[in-house]
């Protein structure tokens, strides 16, 4: 290599001077990301199932919701499955009363 | 943690088993109606609400009309076999498919007669109010079955009884 060269690059001095406020900065970013990790959503839920949800009043409510959210699903799908049924009955015994039907289904 | 997960996991259990249960009970009559042979019948009384007098009454009458609908049910299988043998083996309307046609036409019609007097019949062992949506429903399905279900539909839509 070129002793020039090489002398300029030996004599290269990079002098970088952080801002004043660098280390306060990062110290508040690391503090920030730590405190919404914190209240993230998951992490209170998961806190309040260890801490609350084995109290007998949460524990009672939770249930209670659970078992009334359920009836109230299995009300709408009997309504559903009685209506079919009911009309599958009727059509039944129009069907036991009309030749024409019958015949129809003979064929 | 491990009480709060154990308390979920029995929220989960009564749920599933409350779902069932309600499910079972508030269909079960009408499955149990489907599954037997004369599940119509019983369709009728509660949709009806018969009285224990009137169903029997009624039962009666449909026991009587059954051997007659059987056999109008084979002369009509017949007399269609028939005319669409003659159809389908013809390429004009020939007096032979005219008289199979019209013999047809006129067993519908007789049936017809005969089904509509079953119906009077029967809604006359009924109160006149659930006789009137009776006759209304039954001409809608036999008579006039262009008829929309919904303009006859069970009392209450079937919500099951």
């Amino acid at each position: 290599m070129d002793e020039d060269l090489k002398d300029k690059l030996n004599a290269w001095k990079v002098e970088f001077e952080p801002p004043r406020t660098f280390g306060s900065e990062v110290w508040q970013r690391i503090a920030a990301r730590e405190s919404a990790r914190r209240n993230s959503v998951w992490r209170k839920l998961r806190e309040w199932i260890a801490a609350e949800l084995p109290k007998p009043q949460y524990a009672t409510a939770v249930v209670l919701i659970g078992a009334t959210l359920s009836i109230g699903l299995a009300h709408v799908q009997a309504q559903g499955i009685n209506t079919k049924h009911w009309r599958q009955l009727e059509a039944r015994y129009v069907t036991s009363i009309n030749p024409a039907a019958q015949a129809a289904a003979l064929q | 943690m491990r009480r709060g997960a154990l308390v979920l996991v029995v929220a989960a259990i009564v749920s599933v088993g409350a779902y069932c249960i309600y499910i079972w009970s508030a269909t079960h009559t009408a499955q149990a109606m489907l599954s037997q042979p004369e599940g119509q019948l019983e369709w009728l009384r509660r949709e009806f609400a018969l009285n224990d007098i009137q169903f029997a009454k009624i039962k009666q009458l449909h026991e009587e009309y059954r051997p007659k609908c059987d056999a109008m049910c084979m002369r009509i299988a017949e007399a269609n076999a028939k005319a669409n043998a003659l159809v389908a083996s013809s390429h004009s309307v020939t007096p032979e498919v005219q008289a199979a046609v019209n013999e047809s036409a006129t067993l519908q019609q007789d049936c017809r007669r005969q089904m509509l007097q079953h119906v009077y019949a029967v809604s006359a062992q009924m109160s006149a109010s659930q006789g009137d949506r009776y006759l209304k429903m039954m001409t809608s399905r036999i008579v006039e079955p262009g008829l929309s279900h919904d303009s006859v539909v069970s009392q209450d839509g079937g919500s099951g009884r």
